[in-house]
């Protein structure tokens, strides 16, 4: 408890005032002239009596209502408790938004976040409401519009800081979404978090109104020290049937000192490597481990930090991995033309591969069924559908689960009895009057999801000059020649896929052969067909993952129905096999389990943090709070010095009384003891004088 | 509408109507004529209708006053003395200080007490007494020797005083006892707020003095019932004196205490043969008047 003017207090000497007049005061009124007094006692108080305090009630009244206009005059306020939310303008609708991302575990920097939440809501008045978001990459709304105290202190007291990273924007979405719920007068935002600077972008949409208040709570040290791994790659090496994986990782050092730590690598449980490095000041140092063989799915790895005291975060100190071993996809290649040069750039691409490769097998004719039973992709290139029951046979091929690329030729033909089986018509051949390029691709579409970054595969460089005329039906459109005409098209059928390209893979029709993206495309192109995207050895904590897009050395995985993920921290996950989807939350090795089994080796997935969020530079507060468009607390001003920190703290506390304003109840209640003092004071009076003359007639 | 006499006669003497009068002289003379009207006696008691006594003749006498018959009958000579030749010095002692300007009502003390001195001497006038004025509080404040034709000045003198000083007994009475050498009649009219014994001692050495003393005990109602009810703070009005006073409980000992005080100044004046007349602002002068008609045909009577 303060006061805006504590000199006022001075005036307490006052309260002496009333015993004072208690005990010297004289009868009321204006003297009444009289003769003479020679015949009249004298005597309407005695002494002693005067020196007597009689009426005790009286007193205390009297002196609470000069200490209470004493203490108005001083204008009190409160800076927390539960008094701290009496009086004040009007009711306020609050939004606490909670930073649960991982770097708030450093040091004691999250137990300061979460007493600073209870603080903000144990100072709030009973026609306050408040909304708890708990934020990471993605803002959670716990508690809307709520007055509860006890219960928001108790869900601040379950929470934890999780595997994730800071995204302040989407919380200030929510918050503001909340808040536009809201009719109270008042609003303000409390945002507890590090304020790291990778987790703030500006966004013309991250914004508040004028009218809220935002407040902003900084929590933990700038300048702290930490060491984290990232970067994790695997490198696969083919020997013979076995795969030979080397690890790597970087090792992140952000404290002022260079720290020497050890670097762990344990594969499903056994340390099989450690290497000793010294990450410089400010720097990053490569960490590479011997390689090991992978020898059954889902082996797990994780490289790990050994414990030190500078190692700052946690979350940041262990990456974790999960590799299968790989193996070759087995693609008949149909060509009527035989092996020549019709498929030699085609074969030339399947036989180049780092790890898992392919299998392939070159006909002529239509295939057989054993070779069908033996293949995972079918290519047909530049030959026709084949009719009859072949052609049946292929279909059957692709609704089990087989892949089909139709590469579009002169000889290209389609029987109508299959014609509504692919997904596009095949129309005449297309010879333009010069040549055309590849004007649309979609980067979305997992053939062409590799090519989305720089520098990572430009298909605009190919020149084609002769194509097929493709009318997609059903079938999706991945890419477009400049002239708007479908370049590739995909289409489902039972379990299998099928790919139709609009012109060949050799260079008669197009150079594409000769593109450095060629390689890469036929490969994605086929890996996509069997089923086989490419299997990442871990995902970022917070990703979404489709389980069933994972594929096993095998065969593509199935997930059972009922199937759980068992996360890193031991909960479990109810696993929607329609979607076959699962947001990893944690950090760890997920394992997905059929209901009621304990495999011994299950299907396991790995998230590791985003390195992004060890970054502990920290975000210009007063900056943020602009971009926003806010207004800042009154009273919360920046700068380290102390005539500022005073300054500060006078401005929250002259905010502080004017919300509260005690002095009005004050004086209420000062008027209100007067009024009551002098009721009281007449009955007594009354009272005494009957008494006297009865007892004294 | 017709008015009957003791109305009419109320009327002129009740001190609320007098003292919407400011003509002294006009009240004096309208109270005592309507007074003596009103009891069919005439006023004119000097004047030397009625034979009063014989005396020896004295050189220097006038002859013409000889009483040829009883010279005739006793061969001596002697004077025949009538009622006029009775006619005295009339000093009226006023008191005003301050406790005379009390006055529960319309009218103070010092009022009732003026329109009292006024119409006496009026009365007195009429008798053909010289009529003096002491008007005193601590001291002599107004002074106007007495003599048959003072009776304009004693009016004026008594209409100027104003009752603001703490009175005394002491200094004014040794002041009349130094002026007013010839025997008469001394008139206090005061409400003698003083110790009953004293007074009563200082008056009757006029008495001694062979001064005829009539003294006019002037009250207000309020002093005589105390009426008062709420606890208050008196304050007296020659001394200024502060007095916190419970008058329900102390009303009936106050009274005790006036009617005590009452007494002995009655007694006490008896025993020095002053006349004590207790008068009530707030009844009407009759019996003032009444008194002194009394008290002065025994005077008369008695030479």
């Amino acid at each position: 408890m303060g006061f805006l003017t504590p000199l006022f207090l001075i005036a307490l000497a006052g309260l002496a005032v009333p015993i004072l007049i208690h005990l010297t005061r004289q009868e009321k009124g204006r003297p009444l002239g009289f003769p003479s007094l020679m015949f009249l006692k004298r005597i309407p108080f005695e002494e002693t009596s005067r020196r007597r305090i009689r009426h005790w009630a009286l007193l205390a009244m009297r002196l609470a209502a000069l200490g209470l206009l004493v203490a108005a005059f001083a204008r009190p306020f409160v800076r927390g408790g539960a008094l701290a939310s009496v009086g004040g303008p009007g009711p306020e609708e609050v939004v606490i938004l909670l930073d649960q991302s991982y770097s708030m575990d450093l040091g004691d920097g999250w137990s300061q976040a979460v007493d600073h939440a209870k603080g903000v809501v144990a100072a709030l008045r009973p026609q306050d409401r408040v909304s708890l978001v708990a934020f990471s990459e993605t803002p959670r709304l716990i508690h809307r519009s709520i007055n509860d105290p006890a219960r928001i202190a108790a869900t601040l007291d379950t929470l934890r800081t999780g595997s994730l990273a800071t995204r302040i924007g989407p919380a200030i979405k929510l918050a503001r979404s909340t808040l536009a719920a809201s009719e109270l007068p008042r609003q303000r935002v409390v945002l507890v978090s590090d304020f790291q600077r990778t987790g703030w972008r500006p966004d013309p949409d991250a914004t508040l109104p004028a009218d809220v208040t935002l407040e902003t709570v900084v929590i933990g040290d700038e300048g702290a020290a930490n060491l984290a791994l990232t970067d994790l790659q695997l490198d696969r090496q083919s020997a013979g049937n076995r795969e030979r994986v080397t690890v790597s990782a970087r090792l992140i050092n952000t404290g002022d000192a260079a720290s020497a730590t050890d670097v762990t690598l344990t594969i499903d449980d056994t340390d099989v490597g450690t290497a000793t490095v010294t990450a410089p000041a400010g720097g990053a140092v490569p960490v590479t481990f011997d390689p090991f063989t992978l020898t059954r799915p889902f082996t797990r790895g994780e490289v790990r930090l050994a414990e030190a005291p500078g190692a700052g975060l946690g979350e940041d100190n262990a990456l974790h991995f999960v590799a299968s071993p790989g193996g070759d996809l087995s693609v008949l290649v149909v060509d009527p033309l035989g092996p020549g040069d019709s498929n030699l750039y085609l074969r030339g691409a399947l036989g180049i591969a780092e790890g898992a490769g392919f299998g392939t097998v070159l006909i002529r004719g239509a295939p057989s069924e054993s070779q069908l039973a033996a293949a995972d992709v079918v290519v047909l290139n530049g030959a026709p559908f084949p009719g009859g029951s072949a052609g049946d046979r292929l279909r059957a091929f692709v609704e089990e689960g087989g892949g089909l690329l139709l590469a579009l030729g002169q000889r290209s033909a389609v029987p109508s009895v299959h014609a509504e089986f692919l997904p596009a018509a095949v129309g005449p051949v297309t010879e333009g009057t010069g040549e055309r390029r590849l004007g649309f691709v979609d980067y979305d579409h997992a053939v062409f999801e590799a090519f989305m970054g720089p520098r990572s595969g430009d298909f605009s460089q190919a020149s084609f000059y002769r194509t097929r005329r493709l009318d997609p039906g059903d079938g999706r459109v991945a890419a477009q020649f400049d002239d708007g005409t479908p370049a590739l098209v995909e289409g489902r059928r039972g379990k299998g896929r099928i790919l139709m390209w609009a012109s060949g893979l050799d260079r008669f029709w197009n150079n594409l052969a000769l593109q450095p993206v060629y390689l890469p495309f036929v490969h994605r192109v086929t890996r996509f067909l069997g089923g086989r995207g490419e299997i990442p050895p871990w995902h970022l904590a917070g990703s979404t993952v489709n389980l069933s897009a994972l594929a096993t050395a095998g065969a593509p995985l199935e997930i059972p129905p009922g199937a759980v993920a068992m996360g890193p921290g031991g909960g479990s996950v109810a696993i929607d096999p329609s979607t076959s989807l699962l947001r990893l939350e944690s950090r760890g090795i997920w394992e997905i389990r059929p209901p009621g089994d304990r495999p011994e080796n299950p299907m396991a997935v790995a998230a590791n943090v985003d390195v992004a969020e060890s970054d502990l530079a920290r975000l210009d507060v007063e900056e943020f709070v602009g971009a926003v468009g806010a207004e800042p607390p009154a009273g919360e001003a920046a700068g380290d010095s102390a005539a500022a920190d005073a300054g500060a703290a006078e401005m929250q506390a002259f905010d502080f009384e004017r919300r509260q304003s005690f002095w009005r109840y004050l004086l209420a209640a000062a008027f209100l003891l007067m009024v009551s003092e002098t009721v009281l004071a007449n009955r007594l009076s009354r009272g005494r004088i009957k008494e006297e003359l009865r007892t004294d007639p | 509408m017709a008015t009957s006499p003791a109305a009419s006669r109320t009327s002129f003497l009740d001190p609320d109507v007098l003292g919407r009068i400011d003509n002294l002289q006009l009240l004096a003379r309208t109270v005592v004529e309507g007074f003596m009207q009103g009891i069919h006696r005439s006023p004119y008691l000097g004047v030397s209708m009625d034979f009063a006594e014989h005396r020896p003749y004295m050189p220097g006498d006038d002859i013409r006053r000889i009483d040829w018959r009883l010279y005739a009958r006793t061969d001596r000579f002697y004077i025949k003395q009538f009622e006029a030749e009775t006619n005295a010095d009339v000093g009226f002692l006023l008191d005003t200080s301050a406790s005379m300007g009390y006055g529960s009502g319309e009218v103070t003390k010092l009022d009732y007490g003026r329109f009292l001195t006024a119409c006496l001497a009026w009365f007195s006038a009429g008798q053909k007494d010289r009529v003096g004025l002491y008007a005193f509080d601590g001291d002599v404040v107004e002074h106007v020797r007495p003599s048959a034709a003072h009776l304009d000045k004693v009016l004026h003198a008594v209409a100027r005083v104003k009752a603001e000083r703490e009175g005394a007994w002491k200094r004014p009475l040794a002041r009349v006892a130094n002026t007013f050498l010839r025997r008469g009649i001394l008139v206090f009219v005061s409400d003698f707020y003083h110790d009953p014994d004293d007074i009563a001692e200082r008056l009757g050495f006029f008495r001694a003095q062979g001064h005829d003393v009539v003294a006019f005990h002037v009250l207000d109602p309020a002093e005589i019932d105390f009426p008062f009810s709420q606890a208050t703070n008196f304050q007296d009005l020659e001394t200024r004196a502060v007095l916190p006073v419970k008058p329900e409980k102390y009303a009936g000992a106050y009274q005790d205490q006036i009617r005590a005080h009452i007494d002995a100044l009655g007694k006490g004046f008896g025993r020095h043969g002053v006349d004590h007349v207790l008068l009530n602002t707030a009844e009407p002068l009759d019996e003032a008047l009444y008194a002194y008609l009394v008290f002065r045909q025994k005077m008369v009577r008695s030479r």
